[in-house]
Protein backbone atom coordinates (compact mmCIF):
# COMPACT_ATOMS: atom_id res chain seq x y z
CA UNK A 1 0.00 0.00 0.00
CA UNK A 2 1.32 3.35 -0.88
CA UNK A 3 1.98 6.40 0.95
CA UNK A 4 -1.31 8.00 1.15
CA UNK A 5 -2.19 11.25 -0.89
CA UNK A 6 -1.62 13.58 2.03
CA UNK A 7 -4.46 15.52 1.90
CA UNK A 8 -7.13 12.72 1.44
CA UNK A 9 -5.05 11.11 4.83
CA UNK A 10 -5.82 14.45 6.65
CA UNK A 11 -9.38 13.76 6.01
CA UNK A 12 -9.75 10.67 7.42
CA UNK A 13 -8.63 11.94 10.41
CA UNK A 14 -11.95 14.80 11.04
CA UNK A 15 -14.36 12.50 12.15
CA UNK A 16 -16.44 13.97 14.95
CA UNK A 17 -15.04 12.38 17.77
CA UNK A 18 -11.50 12.44 16.55
CA UNK A 19 -12.75 16.67 16.36
CA UNK A 20 -13.76 16.14 19.99
CA UNK A 21 -10.50 14.73 21.34
CA UNK A 22 -8.76 17.75 19.60
CA UNK A 23 -6.97 15.24 17.28
CA UNK A 24 -5.77 15.84 13.56
CA UNK A 25 -3.42 14.73 11.28
CA UNK A 26 -0.09 16.16 10.30
CA UNK A 27 2.14 14.60 8.11
CA UNK A 28 2.30 10.82 6.77
CA UNK A 29 5.35 9.44 4.87
CA UNK A 30 6.59 6.18 4.33
CA UNK A 31 6.91 4.51 7.59
CA UNK A 32 6.09 7.25 9.58
CA UNK A 33 2.93 9.57 10.93
CA UNK A 34 2.67 12.30 12.95
CA UNK A 35 -0.82 13.90 14.30
CA UNK A 36 -1.52 16.69 16.45
CA UNK A 37 -3.22 16.90 19.83
CA UNK A 38 -4.79 20.33 21.01
CA UNK A 39 -6.57 20.14 23.91
CA UNK A 40 -10.30 20.34 24.09
CA UNK A 41 -11.42 23.70 26.34
CA UNK A 42 -13.21 21.48 28.80
CA UNK A 43 -10.78 18.45 28.84
CA UNK A 44 -8.96 17.04 31.93
CA UNK A 45 -5.58 15.20 32.27
CA UNK A 46 -7.26 11.83 31.93
CA UNK A 47 -9.18 13.25 28.56
CA UNK A 48 -5.98 14.60 27.27
CA UNK A 49 -3.99 11.66 27.94
CA UNK A 50 -6.47 9.35 26.47
CA UNK A 51 -6.30 11.42 23.01
CA UNK A 52 -2.71 11.16 23.27
CA UNK A 53 -3.12 7.48 23.74
CA UNK A 54 -5.68 7.34 20.80
CA UNK A 55 -3.58 9.69 18.98
CA UNK A 56 -0.18 6.57 19.35
CA UNK A 57 -2.33 4.20 18.06
CA UNK A 58 -3.52 6.08 14.83
CA UNK A 59 -0.15 7.48 14.20
CA UNK A 60 1.25 3.22 14.61
CA UNK A 61 -1.72 2.01 12.09
CA UNK A 62 -1.15 5.23 9.39
CA UNK A 63 2.98 4.01 9.65
CA UNK A 64 2.46 0.83 9.32
CA UNK A 65 0.00 0.73 6.24
CA UNK A 66 2.19 3.68 4.80
CA UNK A 67 4.80 0.40 4.63
CA UNK A 68 2.19 -2.03 3.56
CA UNK A 69 2.95 -4.15 0.60
CA UNK A 70 -0.16 -4.62 -1.96
CA UNK A 71 -1.17 -8.47 -1.98
CA UNK A 72 1.94 -9.63 0.15
CA UNK A 73 0.43 -8.54 3.61
CA UNK A 74 -2.01 -6.76 5.74
CA UNK A 75 -2.81 -5.00 8.97
CA UNK A 76 -4.14 -7.25 11.86
CA UNK A 77 -4.01 -5.16 14.91
CA UNK A 78 -2.14 -3.72 17.40
CA UNK A 79 -0.73 -6.26 19.35
CA UNK A 80 1.13 -4.20 22.30
CA UNK A 81 1.65 -0.86 23.42
CA UNK A 82 4.21 0.41 26.06
CA UNK A 83 3.95 4.25 26.64
CA UNK A 84 6.18 5.86 29.30
CA UNK A 85 4.62 9.87 30.53
CA UNK A 86 7.37 12.26 32.19
CA UNK A 87 5.17 13.98 34.99
CA UNK A 88 5.58 17.43 33.66
CA UNK A 89 4.90 20.18 36.37
CA UNK A 90 2.18 21.77 36.06
CA UNK A 91 0.55 18.77 33.77
CA UNK A 92 0.24 18.29 29.67
CA UNK A 93 0.50 20.89 27.65
CA UNK A 94 -2.57 22.02 25.48
CA UNK A 95 -0.76 21.56 22.12
CA UNK A 96 0.84 18.31 21.47
CA UNK A 97 3.17 16.21 18.63
CA UNK A 98 2.77 12.81 18.69
CA UNK A 99 4.29 10.52 16.04
CA UNK A 100 5.01 7.02 15.38
CA UNK A 101 8.29 5.63 13.47
CA UNK A 102 8.58 2.39 11.86
CA UNK A 103 11.75 0.26 13.64
CA UNK A 104 12.03 -2.85 12.27
CA UNK A 105 9.74 -4.57 10.19
CA UNK A 106 9.11 -8.29 9.72
CA UNK A 107 6.74 -11.19 8.27
CA UNK A 108 4.24 -11.13 10.76
CA UNK A 109 4.98 -8.18 13.37
CA UNK A 110 6.16 -4.65 13.40
CA UNK A 111 7.52 -2.98 15.86
CA UNK A 112 7.79 1.05 16.02
CA UNK A 113 8.87 4.03 18.28
CA UNK A 114 6.17 5.95 19.64
CA UNK A 115 7.09 9.48 20.69
CA UNK A 116 4.81 12.38 22.56
CA UNK A 117 6.36 16.22 22.41
CA UNK A 118 5.59 19.27 23.02
CA UNK A 119 5.21 22.21 20.75
CA UNK A 120 8.63 23.57 22.02
CA UNK A 121 10.10 19.88 21.57
CA UNK A 122 9.90 18.69 24.90
CA UNK A 123 9.58 15.08 25.58
CA UNK A 124 6.14 13.86 26.79
CA UNK A 125 6.11 10.63 26.68
CA UNK A 126 7.74 7.93 24.80
CA UNK A 127 7.21 3.86 23.97
CA UNK A 128 7.11 1.27 21.64
CA UNK A 129 4.03 -0.55 19.84
CA UNK A 130 4.01 -3.86 18.07
CA UNK A 131 1.74 -4.15 15.42
CA UNK A 132 0.38 -7.78 14.36
CA UNK A 133 0.99 -8.32 10.16
CA UNK A 134 -1.22 -11.07 8.55
CA UNK A 135 0.16 -12.56 5.21
CA UNK A 136 -2.36 -12.45 2.33
CA UNK A 137 -3.49 -15.48 1.19
CA UNK A 138 -1.27 -17.43 -1.51
CA UNK A 139 1.35 -14.76 -0.96
CA UNK A 140 4.74 -16.30 -0.32
CA UNK B 1 -11.42 14.80 42.87
CA UNK B 2 -13.66 12.13 44.30
CA UNK B 3 -14.18 8.55 41.73
CA UNK B 4 -17.51 9.69 41.53
CA UNK B 5 -16.52 13.23 40.22
CA UNK B 6 -13.96 11.47 37.74
CA UNK B 7 -16.69 9.31 36.77
CA UNK B 8 -18.66 12.26 35.63
CA UNK B 9 -15.33 13.60 33.47
CA UNK B 10 -15.21 14.20 30.07
CA UNK B 11 -13.65 11.03 29.30
CA UNK B 12 -16.67 8.99 30.37
CA UNK B 13 -19.07 11.26 28.27
CA UNK B 14 -16.89 11.13 24.89
CA UNK B 15 -17.03 7.02 25.52
CA UNK B 16 -20.08 6.28 27.44
CA UNK B 17 -18.14 4.80 30.11
CA UNK B 18 -20.35 3.56 32.85
CA UNK B 19 -18.74 2.76 36.09
CA UNK B 20 -20.05 -0.30 37.48
CA UNK B 21 -18.21 -1.22 41.02
CA UNK B 22 -15.63 0.62 43.12
CA UNK B 23 -14.37 -0.24 46.32
CA UNK B 24 -10.53 -0.50 47.98
CA UNK B 25 -8.20 -1.53 45.59
CA UNK B 26 -10.40 -2.17 43.14
CA UNK B 27 -12.46 -0.60 40.05
CA UNK B 28 -14.75 -1.46 36.75
CA UNK B 29 -16.04 -0.11 34.13
CA UNK B 30 -17.93 -0.53 30.87
CA UNK B 31 -18.44 0.40 27.76
CA UNK B 32 -21.13 -0.49 24.98
CA UNK B 33 -19.45 -1.10 21.68
CA UNK B 34 -22.74 0.45 19.97
CA UNK B 35 -22.00 3.21 21.23
CA UNK B 36 -18.61 3.25 20.26
CA UNK B 37 -17.42 6.26 18.03
CA UNK B 38 -13.89 4.89 17.14
CA UNK B 39 -13.52 1.38 15.91
CA UNK B 40 -11.00 -0.79 15.16
CA UNK B 41 -9.80 -3.27 12.94
CA UNK B 42 -12.60 -5.62 12.03
CA UNK B 43 -15.25 -3.19 14.13
CA UNK B 44 -13.68 -3.42 17.53
CA UNK B 45 -12.72 -0.93 20.05
CA UNK B 46 -9.74 0.88 19.18
CA UNK B 47 -6.64 0.05 20.42
CA UNK B 48 -6.04 3.74 21.11
CA UNK B 49 -9.39 3.61 23.12
CA UNK B 50 -8.70 0.16 24.88
CA UNK B 51 -5.64 1.36 26.34
CA UNK B 52 -7.67 4.33 27.26
CA UNK B 53 -9.83 2.50 28.96
CA UNK B 54 -7.13 0.78 31.21
CA UNK B 55 -6.00 3.87 31.96
CA UNK B 56 -8.98 5.54 33.55
CA UNK B 57 -9.69 2.34 35.31
CA UNK B 58 -6.74 2.07 37.49
CA UNK B 59 -7.15 6.21 37.90
CA UNK B 60 -10.30 5.44 39.34
CA UNK B 61 -8.89 1.98 41.68
CA UNK B 62 -6.03 4.66 42.52
CA UNK B 63 -8.75 7.47 43.63
CA UNK B 64 -10.46 4.10 46.24
CA UNK B 65 -7.13 4.04 48.12
CA UNK B 66 -5.85 7.89 48.61
CA UNK B 67 -5.04 8.73 52.25
CA UNK B 68 -6.47 12.53 52.83
CA UNK B 69 -4.55 15.40 51.47
CA UNK B 70 -3.96 13.05 48.39
CA UNK B 71 -4.88 13.04 44.93
CA UNK B 72 -4.63 10.95 41.71
CA UNK B 73 -1.46 12.19 39.88
CA UNK B 74 -1.09 11.23 36.40
CA UNK B 75 0.07 7.88 34.51
CA UNK B 76 3.55 7.20 34.27
CA UNK B 77 3.58 3.68 32.84
CA UNK B 78 1.27 2.26 30.63
CA UNK B 79 1.27 -1.24 29.26
CA UNK B 80 -1.12 -2.90 27.22
CA UNK B 81 -1.16 -6.58 25.54
CA UNK B 82 -4.25 -7.12 22.98
CA UNK B 83 -4.70 -10.49 23.21
CA UNK B 84 -8.37 -10.12 21.13
CA UNK B 85 -9.73 -8.01 19.03
CA UNK B 86 -12.50 -6.85 21.39
CA UNK B 87 -15.81 -7.35 19.21
CA UNK B 88 -18.51 -8.07 22.18
CA UNK B 89 -21.32 -6.08 22.55
CA UNK B 90 -19.98 -5.20 25.98
CA UNK B 91 -16.89 -4.65 27.40
CA UNK B 92 -15.76 -4.50 30.72
CA UNK B 93 -12.32 -3.11 32.46
CA UNK B 94 -11.13 -4.48 36.01
CA UNK B 95 -8.67 -3.01 38.14
CA UNK B 96 -6.60 -3.91 41.01
CA UNK B 97 -4.47 -2.46 42.73
CA UNK B 98 -1.17 -4.50 43.16
CA UNK B 99 0.59 -1.81 45.68
CA UNK B 100 0.41 1.38 46.71
CA UNK B 101 3.18 3.01 47.71
CA UNK B 102 3.66 6.59 49.20
CA UNK B 103 3.52 8.12 45.77
CA UNK B 104 2.98 5.31 43.56
CA UNK B 105 0.38 2.74 42.63
CA UNK B 106 0.47 -0.05 40.58
CA UNK B 107 -2.32 -2.39 39.56
CA UNK B 108 -3.36 -5.04 36.71
CA UNK B 109 -6.32 -4.14 34.24
CA UNK B 110 -8.04 -6.80 32.12
CA UNK B 111 -10.47 -5.85 29.47
CA UNK B 112 -13.10 -9.03 28.77
CA UNK B 113 -16.30 -9.53 26.50
CA UNK B 114 -18.60 -9.37 29.45
CA UNK B 115 -21.02 -11.74 27.76
CA UNK B 116 -18.28 -15.01 28.13
CA UNK B 117 -15.39 -13.53 30.04
CA UNK B 118 -13.30 -13.74 26.79
CA UNK B 119 -10.27 -11.82 27.37
CA UNK B 120 -9.35 -9.25 25.47
CA UNK B 121 -6.44 -6.99 26.35
CA UNK B 122 -4.52 -6.97 29.83
CA UNK B 123 -2.13 -3.64 30.84
CA UNK B 124 -0.05 -2.92 33.68
CA UNK B 125 -0.87 0.55 34.83
CA UNK B 126 1.60 2.89 37.29
CA UNK B 127 -0.22 6.00 38.89
CA UNK B 128 1.69 8.50 40.69
CA UNK B 129 -0.02 9.91 43.53
CA UNK B 130 0.43 13.91 44.46
CA UNK B 131 0.30 15.31 48.41
CA UNK B 132 -1.20 18.96 49.36
CA UNK B 133 1.23 21.39 48.56
CA UNK B 134 3.24 19.80 46.06
CA UNK B 135 4.57 22.14 43.43
CA UNK B 136 7.11 20.19 41.72
CA UNK B 137 6.32 16.71 40.76
CA UNK B 138 9.24 16.11 38.98
CA UNK B 139 10.91 15.75 41.69
CA UNK B 140 9.20 13.16 43.44
CA UNK B 141 11.00 9.95 42.30
CA UNK B 142 11.16 8.41 45.89
CA UNK B 143 8.52 5.96 47.15
CA UNK B 144 7.99 6.05 51.23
Amino acid sequence: MPVPDLDEWRRRWQRPILQRLGIRGDTVELGYARMRVDRPEDADELLHRSSLTIAVDLAAISAVTSQLEDGVQVANGTAELHLSFIDTPGGLPDAVEVSARVANWADYATHLEVEVRGHDGELLAQGLTTYSLRPVAGAS
Amino acid sequence: MSAAGAAAGPLFDAFAIEVEELREGYARLAVERSSMPLRGVRNSLNGGVVASLADAAMQLCTETVLRPGEQPGPTLELSVSYLSSARGERTIAEARLLRRGGRLAVGDVELRDASDGAINAKARVTCGIRRDGDTNTSERTGDD
